[in-house]
């Protein structure tokens, strides 16, 4: 290729990392593919996470190291959703592939193992039937349900974290220096808070802004490019809410709509705003973000933005005119409060709940306020916390979502969560050296969709470790709650 | 030739309205590695101008002369063969597009027709410009599976082929596929950027305007450019010289939709159902979009209606609303809204007068 088409290509491109060492941050997963890389056994696998964590680079990284440019294309085979992959090229082409057997013997430096690799990129939007295959790579999000069973049961899987805030900022100012541009302090954490994670969205946003902007970036800048609301919009927004004139809020409502700003952004702001506001209380929280998670399942059914947001705008109205009787301002209050929070809370789940099934149905990808949530530093324990979406069986697969919500919540009570994070986060470590190698002997019998997360009786265990360890940590409010939480589950499955 | 046509601003230099967008996509295109773009804003904003005045840009006066095809597509999906049949407008070096015109097919547009579009590099002796442009329109109305395929289309082909994805609203256009994209939002025209607009075409048209005659066009027009422009035409047709008084014609269907509102508030009892029924058919057969009628209804009623009363009738319009996206006929979801907001009105005036 020319030169000049390398620096045309946009950074994402141009700066994947090429080899399996330097993917970032997923420490876990690259110590055992560099090992993997050594013995050059290679088991199937599947690769999951939140996007723009290194999952479609990983596995090109190791196609790539282990044949070497002029073996690739013969070894390789690769399928992503722009490709027809219905169940006929399942069938065929990738069968005929496969069928072809290959010797061993290196060549010019690169292992060349005696075998062929498939990459399936985007796996989760496969037909079900067409999910047969080999080195297996998951592209979206925690669709892991969407994997179907038998064939999740013959992977090696590889959980991706989303990416912590110092490793994306090393890898930005990295970029930033190659490319010669100018990052303030401010502009770096701006950039990190609004990419939430995920890598590719944070380079393609420096792009834009250093293509737009010049050298030197400014928050400001990063803002704008990011489609991200500015703040004075919303707070406009809930201003015009509190003055409790329906005319006002209709013109803010009017506002916004011609303005151009994607409304399920605006309602992931407000979300973010009542969740951390003072001023509303806890069961106004929950009303709030009840509806809040109603309009976003009609977003994403496709219903009008403007009737949408006038509707919640409307609702925010009413709940700002109650008279705000219970700020837990002393802790005995908060204690009593607490009870109502969380009854309020598990009716709440239900409707987040639903909304995410509604997601799921739609398989949608957008909706920013639920996803920011899939990125939270404490992400990962949202896989072990198994009581809510057992609770809610018929929405299984929506943890991460309500996970989620409890450590909004959790945050608003003042608790930092990490340390939660960390414990869940040891304890995996500790048990499965950080990759949950599936290790079933005998195929379940079940059918595949009645329960497609994971194993309950693991989850159900894991979360008793988990319990213990709050419990002597004594990190108290965020485990009230989650009792209190589970408590009210299990009540409703007796009552079932 | 429209008004709306012939002013419309040919490069970036001489854009009106939203100067500074304009100044930064020509900084954009100076330099050699253009993004993905994705330009999102309400209708009437200036979106496609401003694309049109981008591609001026990039390849010059070339990228006007475009020509219009009719395709046609086999597609081999395994077992069967699909035909497909699109519209396209191209120069020679981009192509323009609306692939959700494939309807549930679209996917097939995507991974078959737009992938072998962007394989294909303009062939370039001076080895200037060598990436071509592919427009797509309407993003937002594509299915999940199609905006699926193409976040891999836009990685892969990126060396040789540039997508500018145009839409109303990007909440309907998936995440995977945003992040991929310079987003670029264009907001619609304040009114005082509408009067500045009219005033121009007025002067380059040689009218006269009465003062405050441009401002109420502005006003009418509901942040719209490109309506303002074709009403101050209709004005122009109908009327000139303008008067000072001179009453700036709604659109039909809006007094329709006017006029049953009254017909609401006046009688809420099953034959006035009825009746309304007949007219929301009409508006319906002439190819009103149903949520554009709703929306208009809604908005009508909320003039009439006390205020204590608006929060609820706004919320069912709402969920009626998002009911006719989930279902068939829409029909029966305005007429249910209809209905509801009969009963809750009644309601409201037994409770208030006995």
């Amino acid at each position: 290729m020319a030169p000049l088409m390398q620096s045309s290509q946009p950074w994402v491109e141009k700066y994947r990392p090429r080899r399996v060492k330097d993917v970032a941050h997923q420490d876990e997963v690259v110590r055992v593919l560099t090992n993997t890389l050594e013995t050059t056994n290679c088991p199937h696998m599947l690769f999951y996470g939140p996007p723009g964590t290194g999952k479609t680079t990983t596995a090109l990284a190791i196609a790539h190291q282990l044949y070497g440019p002029e073996l690739y294309k013969a070894r390789v085979l690769e399928l992503n959703a722009s490709d027809e992959r219905g169940i006929n090229v399942v069938r065929t082409k990738i069968k005929n592939f496969a069928a072809v057997a290959v010797g061993s013997g290196q060549q010019g430096g690169y292992p060349c193992p005696p075998y062929k690799i498939i990459i399936l990129d985007e796996a989760d939007s496969m037909t079900e039937d067409a999910q047969v295959v080999f080195v297996l790579q998951n592209a979206l999000r925690r669709t892991m349900e969407t994997i179907i069973e038998p064939l999740a049961s013959r992977c090696a899987k590889f959980r991706f974290k989303p990416l912590s805030e110092d490793i994306m900022s090393t890898r930005v100012l990295h970029i930033s220096n190659e490319e010669g541009l100018n990052l303030d302090s401010e502009a770096l954490s701006t950039l990190s808070s609004i990419s939430q994670g995920d890598l590719r969205r944070a380079i393609t946003f420096l792009q834009g802004a250093a293509r737009l902007y010049g050298s030197s970036i400014s928050s400001k800048d990063l803002i704008s490019v990011s489609g991200v609301v500015p703040g004075e919009v919303v707070e406009a927004l809930v201003g015009a809410c509190k003055s409790g004139s329906f005319d006002c809020a209709n013109k803010q409502v009017n506002n916004v709509i011609a303005e151009g700003y994607p409304v399920t952004q605006m309602l992931s702001q407000l979300f973010d705003l009542v969740v951390e506001s003072d001023h509303v209380s806890d069961e106004q929280k929950a009303t709030i973000c009840k509806k809040l998670g109603e309009s976003d399942k009609c977003l994403v059914d496709g219903a009008d933005e403007y009737l949408q947001l006038l509707d919640r705008i409307d609702t925010r109205v009413k709940v700002s005119t109650i008279p705000l009787e219970s700020y837990f301002a002393s802790s005995l209050r908060f204690r009593s409060s607490l009870t109502h929070a969380a009854i309020a809370d598990s009716t709440l789940l239900l409707r987040l709940s639903a909304s995410a099934s509604g997601l799921r149905q739609s398989s949608s990808t957008s909706s920013s306020r639920l996803n920011r949530i899939s990125s939270h530093p404490s992400d990962p324990h949202s896989r072990t916390q198994p009581s809510p979406t057992q609770l809610f069986s018929p929405t299984i697969g929506c943890g991460g979502r309500i996970s989620t919500f409890l450590n909004r919540r959790c945050l608003m009570g003042g608790t930092s969560v990490e340390p939660l994070a960390q414990s869940v986060d040891g304890s995996t470590t500790n048990q499965m050296e950080g990759i949950e190698v599936e290790e079933q002997s005998a195929p379940k019998p079940a059918p595949p969709n009645q329960n497609p997360s994971e194993d309950a009786t693991d989850k159900d265990q894991m979360e008793e470790e988990v319990i213990l360890k709050r419990k002597r940590k004594k990190t108290s409010k965020i485990w009230d709650h989650f009792t209190i939480v589970k408590g009210v589950g299990t009540q409703k499955d007796q009552a079932l | 030739m429209l008004w709306v046509d012939k002013y419309r601003p040919k490069s970036l230099d001489k854009v009106l309205v939203h100067e500074d967008i304009a100044q930064n996509l020509k900084k954009l295109v100076t330099e050699q590695d253009c993004p993905h773009l994705l330009f999102y804003g309400p209708s009437g904003s200036g979106k496609k101008t401003l694309i049109m005045a981008l591609l001026r840009q990039m390849f010059g006066a070339g990228a006007e002369k475009v020509k219009v095809e009719n395709k046609n597509w086999k597609v081999d999906a395994g077992s069967r063969t699909i035909d497909l049949e699109l519209t396209t407008l191209s120069s020679t070096n981009h192509v323009e597009l609306n692939p959700s015109d494939a309807g549930f097919q679209d996917r097939y547009v995507v991974q078959e027709i737009i992938k072998e579009m962007a394989k294909n590099r303009p062939i370039d002796t001076k080895g200037k410009k060598t990436f071509k442009v592919l427009v797509l329109n309407e993003v937002d109305k594509l299915s999940r599976e199609a905006q699926h395929s193409l976040r891999r289309t836009m990685e892969k082909y990126s060396a040789s082929c540039r997508l500018i994805l145009c839409c109303d609203s990007s909440s309907k256009v998936t995440e995977a596929v945003r992040s991929r994209c310079l987003n670029i939002r264009v907001n619609a025209p304040k009114e005082d950027q509408i009067v500045k607009v009219l005033e121009f075409i007025g002067k380059k048209e040689g009218l006269q305007l009465p003062p405050g005659f441009a401002a109420r066009i502005a006003e009418k027009s509901g942040r719209s450019l490109r309506r303002a422009i074709l009403s101050f035409e209709t004005c122009r047709v109908k009327q000139y010289p303008f008067t000072n008084n001179q009453v700036i014609p709604p659109m039909d269907w809006e007094e329709y939709v006017c006029e049953i509102a009254a017909d609401i508030m006046k009688e809420q009892s099953p034959k006035r159902l009825f009746q309304v029924r007949g007219k929301l058919y009409e508006l319906l057969v002439n190819c009103i979009p149903p949520e554009v009628i709703l929306k208009r209804l809604l908005l009508e009623l909320l003039k009439k209606l006390d205020s204590e009363l608006k929060h609820e009738v706004c919320h069912w319009a709402a969920y009626y609303e998002h009911r006719m996206r989930l279902g068939q006929k829409a029909i029966f979801h305005i007429e249910a809204f209809v209905a509801k907001f009969m009963s809750i009105y009644k309601g409201f005036l037994i409770a208030t007068f006995g």
